[in-house]
């Protein structure tokens, strides 16, 4: 029989992954370690008991049980973890979860290594509704239009925008047969974002002296972020993670190819229309709250494959956990550590860079040694 | 693998149905016909190869076959079935499709993928039993891939990528397998190893269609020939009756010679253009205007070179003439 190979055999090595059991465990002890230094570090330290008295009090609150009528001082270290803290860091955590995990569902659909979250416009159409609603409540100081001037009134606007911009773009994208191909899409996000970028640079100019106000909501940021915007980025993000591992199989079938994936019993143009979706809403609702922050959809996926493989029923929720961690430890270090409120965005890309270039490079010889 | 091959087999078995039936199948890209008026029965346990030249339609009946396209008229049955009546996990377990080998871009293994091809077998999140274990463990054992199985797929060359899909199909144990252009990355020992597999593979009963452009694998290993042409079915039936040189002339405008082969056990192919001698005449007077343009004299017509630019056809004294390659080229 003929060798089919005739290069001399080499002895049959497992690739060298970590099990993602454990890196599971591993990300969230680290984050549950940088929840305890979010809520214990800042201008005023708190201890792990104090946090833990503080924690449990309000939760027994919620219940309904008043535990007891704390005095003006200790309200406001009360008020400092409950109100300040706690909400900023469930926001960075939920947001960085989105980001995680929607690019890594948008990688395995358009199987394109540099997709990230906003590949369908979904950031620019948030950008665009936001600095609408920022220029409106600059240009029209109406008492009536007052209501725009809350943070929240950006972020719906965003948000609107950004639902609107997605169905632009699978519309233009969608080919003859209702289909929606990945390069139709991918070029389709990208004309829809030049255009939206234009529009929002023209805002830009009609905003005048303060144009900060735009800039610095593009820049993205987690400050003054409070409950209500933690828990709309958690009730997005919720069921498009659900959507998510309950489609993650299919997910690795597609990586086959849509003719194999067919032939194999998965309804391609259904499994990514739905996985679109909820993974662009996501991440509209990450914008939306917190601006626009780069790298961690594009990078945290990489370095989980990295580290456990491809198999999307691992990936999925490792890429949630390790955005989670990257974007809260990165507002951790905004607020703490360094002077000013740099963005958020800075800060993703300086924390995720070098890790993903680390790993890699190992990743790359080990490949090289496997030829 | 057995040392001597399952003999060729002739037409259907004895007292059974066909298990794919194709009646009067059309289907047309917009204004213009793809497949017109496609019929032939498939019957189990045999190995049917469909050729013809490019753009005949031989994809296209395998998109239909497997339902990634629907067919403006006409009907498939598969077991005696409207295919448009199965659901898409049901299909599956049915009709499993090779599709032309592509690159990996997600580092699976090799075990991964081959894997893969169970899922219409597996629940909602896709965990193998034992026995899904031991039909992946054969489908990488039929296909030689053991030594490769922990291997990440972006690392393979083109030969054992195609292998792999192949095992990936095989996986999928279904009684229909169709293969497109399965051996087109591979070389010559790859070509007849995996050729020999599925001479193996029809023979323990699986109905197997390949579409190629290798004529001379399926001169050995076809036991159906369907030749296609501009969409129409030309030809259909067993190798020995399908194979021959009026039919491959019509379908490939092409000279040929058929010829038992006992080498191979099967037949032998070979190839003449039909259009040698005629190269550099043309249609009148395009030669007029390239020479206004680029300044260079066009062959004339009725001169010596233009009339016979390679020495002529043919002929008793000269059997090479006409065959010579080059012979002067027209500008273009």
């Amino acid at each position: 029989m003929a060798q089919s190979d005739t290069r001399p055999p080499k002895p049959n090595q497992r690739p060298q992954r970590v099990d993602p059991i454990l890196l599971g465990a591993l990300l969230i002890l680290a984050t549950l370690f940088l929840m305890f230094l979010g809520l214990s570090r800042g201008y005023s330290p708190y201890s792990l008991g104090e946090i833990w008295s503080i924690l449990a009090g309000k939760i027994h609150d919620l219940s309904g049980h008043i535990l007891f009528s704390p005095s003006g001082a200790e309200e406001a270290r009360i008020t400092t973890i409950w109100d300040v803290r706690l909400p900023r860091l469930l926001a960075a955590l939920f947001a960085g979860a989105a980001l995680g995990l929607s690019g890594a569902i948008f990688q395995g659909i358009l199987l394109n290594p540099l997709s990230d979250p906003y590949t369908l416009g979904v950031s620019s159409g948030a950008a665009f509704g936001a600095s609408l609603v920022i220029i409106f409540s600059i240009l029209l100081p109406y008492e009536s239009l007052s209501f725009l001037a809350y943070p929240l009134a950006t972020a719906v606007g965003a948000f609107l925008c950004s639902l609107v911009t997605l169905f632009l773009v699978m519309l233009l994208a969608s080919d003859a047969e209702g289909r929606l191909p990945a390069p139709n899409l991918i070029l389709a996000g990208v004309i829809v974002s030049a255009i939206l970028s234009a529009a929002i640079s023209f805002m830009k100019y009609l905003a005048g002296d303060q144009v900060s106000s735009i800039i610095l909501w593009l820049l993205g940021s987690f400050v003054a972020k409070t409950w209500t915007e933690a828990l709309i980025v958690l009730g997005f993000f919720l069921p498009s993670l659900f959507i998510a591992l309950f489609k993650a199989m299919d997910l690795n079938i597609m990586t086959l190819g849509l003719r194999s994936a067919e032939t194999l019993g998965v309804n391609t143009g259904r499994t990514r229309l739905t996985l679109l979706v909820s993974a662009s809403i996501a991440a509209s609702a990450s914008v939306s709250v917190a601006g626009i922050i780069g790298f961690v959809g594009l990078i945290v996926p990489h370095v989980v494959r990295l580290l456990s493989g491809p198999d999307h029923r691992s990936l999925l929720p490792l890429s949630a956990l390790g955005g989670a961690l990257l974007l809260s430890a990165a507002d951790l270090s905004v607020r703490v550590w360094l002077p000013g409120e740099i963005p958020v965005g800075v800060l993703t890309a300086l924390l995720a860079g070098p890790a993903f270039l680390v790993i890699f490079r190992r990743k790359m010889r080990e490949i090289a040694r496997a030829y | 693998m057995p040392t001597s091959l399952p003999p060729l087999k002739e037409g259907p078995p004895e007292g059974s149905a066909p298990i794919l039936r194709v009646g009067s199948l059309n289907f047309s890209h917009g204004p213009q016909s793809v497949l017109e008026d496609f019929s032939l029965d498939f019957f189990a346990g045999r190995h049917y190869v469909i050729a013809g030249p490019n753009g005949a339609g031989k994809s296209t009946i395998l998109d239909l076959l497997s339902r990634l396209k629907e067919p403006s008229a006409g009907k498939i049955e598969v077991f005696g079935r409207n295919v448009k009546k199965y659901q898409a996990g049901e299909y599956a377990r049915l009709l499993a499709l090779a599709p032309q080998s592509f690159a990996f871009n997600f580092s699976f293994t090799v075990r991964e993928i081959v894997s893969l091809g169970r899922r219409p077998y597996l629940g909602r999140w896709g965990r193998l039993s034992k026995e899904d274990d031991l039909i992946v463990d054969r489908a990488i054992s039929f296909l030689n891939l053991g030594r490769l199985e922990n291997k990440l797929v972006t690392a393979l060359s083109g030969g054992e990528t195609q292998r792999v899909v192949l095992a990936r199909t095989l996986a999928q144990s279904t009684p229909i397998v169709l293969l497109d252009e399965p051996t087109a990355s591979l070389d010559v020992a790859q070509a007849i190893d995996l050729m020999e597999r599925v001479r193996v593979l029809a023979s323990q009963g699986v109905l197997v269609v390949t579409v190629t452009h290798d004529l001379h694998l399926a001169a050995i290993y076809a036991d159906h020939v369907a030749f296609l042409r501009g969409g129409r079915l030309v030809a259909a039936g067993a190798l020995a009756e399908t194979m021959t040189a009026p039919i491959l002339r019509e379908v490939f405008e092409a000279d040929a010679r058929v010829e038992e082969d006992a080498f191979t056990g099967g037949l032998r192919l070979s190839f003449k253009s039909t259009r040698s001698g005629n190269f550099g005449k043309t249609t009148p007077d395009p030669d007029a205007a390239d020479e206004k343009r680029n300044g260079v004299p066009a062959l004339k017509e009725g001169s010596p070179e233009a009339e016979a630019p390679n020495g002529g056809p043919a002929d008793e004294k000269d059997p090479g003439r006409g065959q010579r390659g080059g012979g002067k080229l027209r500008r273009e």
